[in-house]
């Protein structure tokens, strides 16, 4: 092995153990002194990292995750299977649908219809995110949005099962964020976007050859439901818009 | 790397019809390996979340959000020898999914606030920021790797599949990695 070859093998890892880099090693004291040097280097990198250390109740969290105390309402999900709970995943892939149809209407350019579909199909991806996230986890991405912005806990809520929850720009030029979230349905994903921006004047329906949903406005925002052409959409857009605070 | 415990477990699992050995069966078997799982990996998956997202919180968030979809996935796990490397590549891909949409804020690198700091000696707090600070500067494309190999024991090959990468380039970026952080700390030795 020649010094170079040797040089950068020790320092890709210098606890290498294999016969012909520990025959390198013996061939040469400068080799060993090497080796030893970086080893005491690993050693101080170790003692560094390790330095950082979980805090104290997170094993407990963790360990709670099967009883379903770390996510009390996935929980809930998990354990009934519900209309709503899979209707509210759906709900989310929608969404993105009414943006994009939105986005096509004529003479709407620039419409929070067109925004929405724009970003629905932007984010298609979404839609094959099957993980589940806790109702937690999706209010703290609402506050993180806007502080104060949640879903409540109700028996409704509690009866969906929710697989993304984001931060988005649903209109990046304008400067417009909102929280892209997927849910079950009934039919398929449904795509929910919660907007705090200016309320629109009036409910609007959106559609295209995939999606349909609507936008409603509420007090603090605009609600958006997008989902497959049989899903229960205005059903679920009243259910979310009666359990979101602003 | 993997827990002996966890093997024990396994092999109780697969030992039905000895009347001396426990069946553990159905979601018990399933808890008991998750549980195995959060008692070996939690703190490396902390420390690891840590150094991918420069914050506490969010590396608590990720660890949780780690754990849960490993509970969920776990009768996929059918190699426990690769439980460590799986739970690892989970949380790589939580971050990423959480990086893609905003970035959480990262503490401010001067302020570590080591744990268990308060009973070190001046000279060892010193030591361990120095080690921070370093690894802080390091180009992602070298820290990463680095902290598999150290955090995680992961080998060149386990790397380079987590990364995506061939093991030549991980090899070669391991030897970047210490050379620049071999000079980085040297530079900053007293006298």
């Amino acid at each position: 092995m020649d010094d170079q070859l040797f040089l950068e093998r020790a320092h890709a890892n210098p606890h290498d153990d294999s016969a012909e880099f520990l025959l390198a090693v013996s061939e040469n004291p400068a080799r060993q002194e090497l080796v030893e040097s970086l080893k005491v280097l690993d050693k101080r990198l170790e003692s560094g990292l390790t330095a950082i250390s979980a805090p104290e109740h997170l094993k407990k969290t963790l360990l709670n995750i099967p009883e379903g105390t770390l996510h009390p309402d996935t929980q809930a999900v998990s354990a009934n299977d519900s209309f709503w709970r899979r209707n509210f995943q759906y709900a989310a892939g929608l969404v993105v649908a009414v943006g994009v149809i939105a986005m096509m209407l004529p003479g709407r350019a620039n419409s929070l219809e067109e925004v929405v579909m724009r970003h629905l199909y932007s984010e298609l991806s979404f839609l094959e995110d099957h993980t589940p996230v806790s109702m937690s986890y999706v209010n703290n991405v609402m506050s993180s949005n806007r502080d104060g912005m949640a879903f409540l806990q109700s028996p409704d809520m509690d009866n969906i099962e929710i697989d993304v929850s984001e931060d988005c720009w649903v209109d990046f030029q304008n400067g417009v964020k909102g929280v892209h979230i997927v849910m079950k349905g009934n039919v398929g994903q449904i795509t929910v976007m919660v907007i705090p921006n200016e309320p629109i004047a009036g409910q609007v329906a959106i559609s295209d050859e995939r999606f349909e949903g609507v936008i409603t406005p509420t007090s603090g925002g605009n609600l958006v439901v997008i989902g497959e052409k049989d899903e229960s959409i205005q059903q679920y857009s009243t259910m979310l818009a009666a359990n979101i605070s602003w | 790397m993997v827990n002996p415990q966890f093997y024990r477990i396994l092999i109780k699992m697969s030992s039905k019809g000895n009347s001396n050995e426990p069946v553990i069966g159905g979601t018990g078997s399933k808890k008991l390996r998750y549980e195995t799982l959060v008692g070996e990996y939690y703190n490396d998956i902390f420390r690891y979340a840590y150094w991918l997202s420069k914050s506490r919180q969010v590396a608590e968030d990720l660890a949780q959000e780690t754990f849960l979809r490993a509970w969920r996935a776990l009768d996929n796990l059918e190699k426990p020898g690769a439980a460590k490397a799986w739970l690892f590549t989970i949380l790589r891909r939580e971050n990423a999914r959480r990086f893609e949409k905003y970035r959480p804020e990262a503490d401010d690198i001067d302020d570590y606030s080591l744990p268990d700091s308060g009973k070190l000696e001046p000279d060892q707090i010193l030591e361990r920021e120095m080690v921070h600070k370093a690894m802080e500067d390091l180009e992602p494309e070298y820290r990463d790797p680095l902290l598999l190999q150290v955090i995680g024991g992961f080998s060149g090959d386990e790397i380079a599949k987590m990364l995506d990468l061939n093991n030549n380039t991980v090899m070669t970026r391991l030897f970047r990695a210490r050379n620049k952080l071999k000079e980085k700390l040297e530079s900053n030795e007293p006298g």
